[in-house]
């Protein structure tokens, strides 16, 4: 009897497909193919893809660390202060030269 | 005709293998709708992967390991089925009398696929892969993760309850 049934029935199954299915499938399946191989990638190009991002990146920040490499230089020696005072001393000077030989400052009255 | 799996393309695959793996898909999931998603979802794993093809001992067990795979992720998102072990084929019946593309012309036939749906997933995927697609019981246990005796049992299990389930409604 079990025989009997899987011979009676064989492979049919119920199930059916539309006209011409499985001719526009394979079409439908290799477009869907071609459209992931732009995304997929072979593993030696991600390496190289990863070492031109790094000299990239050196480029990028090489001119930066020659900023601050310069400026690290600029601030190393500290200057002498004394010119500066004396500079200073020499303008109040100016300013008071000046006071002295206005016209209208003579003339008021303070 | 098995190709060299170094000079194998995604394109040749889908040539060889979009009938069978249709089939194989469709008797898991049964709409035809969702078979075409299944499917697709396929070919696009079996593109991603194709260099671990080299490593695979037989090119059709390691297709249609992809195809299996994708089918009963597919089962558990939509059904909520939870593993091989798992019963309940009320849905699956359900759309195999609601989808627009099944025969309802032969009751016999028609029952002998509902039979297959109540059987456990395990049990239907190892009946479906020997008795449609005729793979060998070693190539069915790569497919599945099992051993070859457990796939030899299960095959066996599976003609038992289609047999019971057929003459009891009969």
């Amino acid at each position: 009897m079990k025989q009997d049934i899987f011979t009676q029935v064989g492979k049919r199954t119920p199930f059916r497909t539309p006209e011409w299915f499985f001719e526009q499938q394979e079409q439908t399946l290799k477009k869907a193919i071609s459209s992931q191989k732009s995304v997929v990638r072979p593993l030696h190009r991600k390496w190289w893809y990863a070492v031109a991002a790094c000299a990239l990146l050196l480029i990028a920040i090489y001119p930066v660390m020659q900023l601050v490499h310069s400026s690290s230089d600029s601030l190393a020696p500290v200057p002498d202060t004394a010119p500066v005072y004396s500079q200073t001393s020499t303008a109040s000077d100016d300013w008071s030269d000046f006071a002295e030989a206005d016209v209208f400052l003579d003339n008021m009255n303070w | 005709m098995r190709l060299l799996a170094h000079s194998v393309t995604t394109e040749q695959l889908i040539e060889q293998y979009q009938r069978p793996l249709y089939w194989h898909i469709r008797r898991m999931v049964v709409s035809h709708d969702d078979t075409q998603d299944v499917l697709q979802e396929t070919f696009i794993q079996i593109h991603t992967h194709l260099n671990e093809l080299r490593q695979a001992d037989s090119e059709r067990a390691w297709v249609y390991r992809i195809a299996t795979n994708e089918a009963l992720q597919w089962l558990r998102s939509k059904h909520e089925f939870l593993s091989f072990e798992d019963e309940d084929a009320s849905p699956l019946i359900n759309t195999l009398m609601a989808d627009s593309y099944t025969d309802t012309g032969d009751a016999l036939v028609l029952l002998m696929q509902e039979a297959i749906l109540t059987l456990p997933t395990m049990q239907r995927t190892v009946f479906n892969l020997r008795y449609y697609d005729e793979l060998p019981y070693e190539e069915i246990a790569s497919v599945t993760g099992s051993s070859v005796g457990a796939a030899k049992t299960n095959y066996h299990f599976a003609k038992e309850k289609i047999t019971n389930y057929i003459l009891a409604h009969q």
